[in-house]
């Protein structure tokens, strides 16, 4: 039994870190995203077309989403967050019409 | 004396591998979707992000298997070892190419940074051979003395 004391109180300890995790996490849920970068020449205005982002990934948080190389001060943006209800998930393409990016991760010089 | 110190050493060096790889597998296992979508941002592994976020959990418990128990402790340190290489090789590829992808480590580690996360691969790589060569001394020296009692 002595041999296996080490290893049991790793296990315990494991399984309620684990736990501890999914507790904070249901308290403290970030919301996820469907994340894209947007195209060279549309990075200055607030809305976007489908025509003017690609699909990165998603649905991830903020904190997990793709930078896309870009940085987080400069003007024009370069990676944005659409919610589930603006896009088309068959295909991840933007519903038709302007959508409003409720978050973006990065930013870029020129657009 | 020397021999006790040893074990100690071993035990304890299974015990934070078994910590470790239960606890990221569980993790992936809980935050499988999230894990997943991580995957697929990821160079070489996107194509087969599926299979890689169940084959990664499973291997890691399997192996927190074989350290948990003493008879297999020594193949369990040889898996951790190889294990802990191919992550921190697939880490140092990601800070050289990739470094604005986010972890796709389970939990808190996935907090760290790339730069962070190799240090601390490393030293668990190190850690994993450390208890091997213990392990294969120890069997040594348990030959040994197995031996001086065998009458001449």
């Amino acid at each position: 039994m002595r041999k296996y004391i080490f290893g049991i109180v790793a296990l315990v300890f494991a399984i309620s870190l684990n736990s501890f995790d999914v507790q904070k996490n249901d308290s403290t849920q970030d919301p996820t995203y469907y994340w894209y970068s947007v195209n060279a020449g549309y990075g200055g205005q607030n809305d976007f077309i489908n025509s003017e982002v690609t699909y990165l990934s998603g649905p991830l948080t903020i904190a997990n989403a793709p930078t896309g190389g870009c940085g987080t001060v400069d003007p024009k943006k370069c990676v944005v967050g659409f919610n589930e209800d603006q896009i088309n998930l068959s295909d991840h393409t933007l519903k038709s019409g302007d959508q409003t990016p409720p978050q973006t991760k990065s930013y870029r010089t020129t657009n | 004396m020397r021999a006790k110190t040893n074990n100690l050493l071993i035990e304890i060096i299974a015990a934070l591998f078994v910590l470790l790889f239960v606890y990221t597998a569980i993790s992936k296992l809980v935050e499988h979707r999230l894990f997943v979508n991580v995957l697929k941002q990821l160079p070489l592994l996107s194509h087969f992000s599926q299979l890689v976020s169940l084959v990664i959990p499973v291997i890691e418990l399997l192996t927190a298997s074989l350290l948990f128990l003493p008879a297999s402790r020594k193949s369990g340190f040889t898996v951790s070892f190889i294990l802990m290489i191919i992550f921190t090789c697939y880490i140092a590829y990601i800070i050289l190419f990739e470094s604005n992808l986010p972890c796709s480590c389970g939990g808190v580690i996935a907090k760290l940074t790339w730069l962070q996360h190799l240090i601390f691969n490393i030293l668990f790589s190190l850690l994993a051979f450390v208890a091997r060569h213990l392990y294969k001394k120890e069997q040594l020296l348990f030959a040994i003395s197995r031996t001086s009692r065998t009458p001449v």
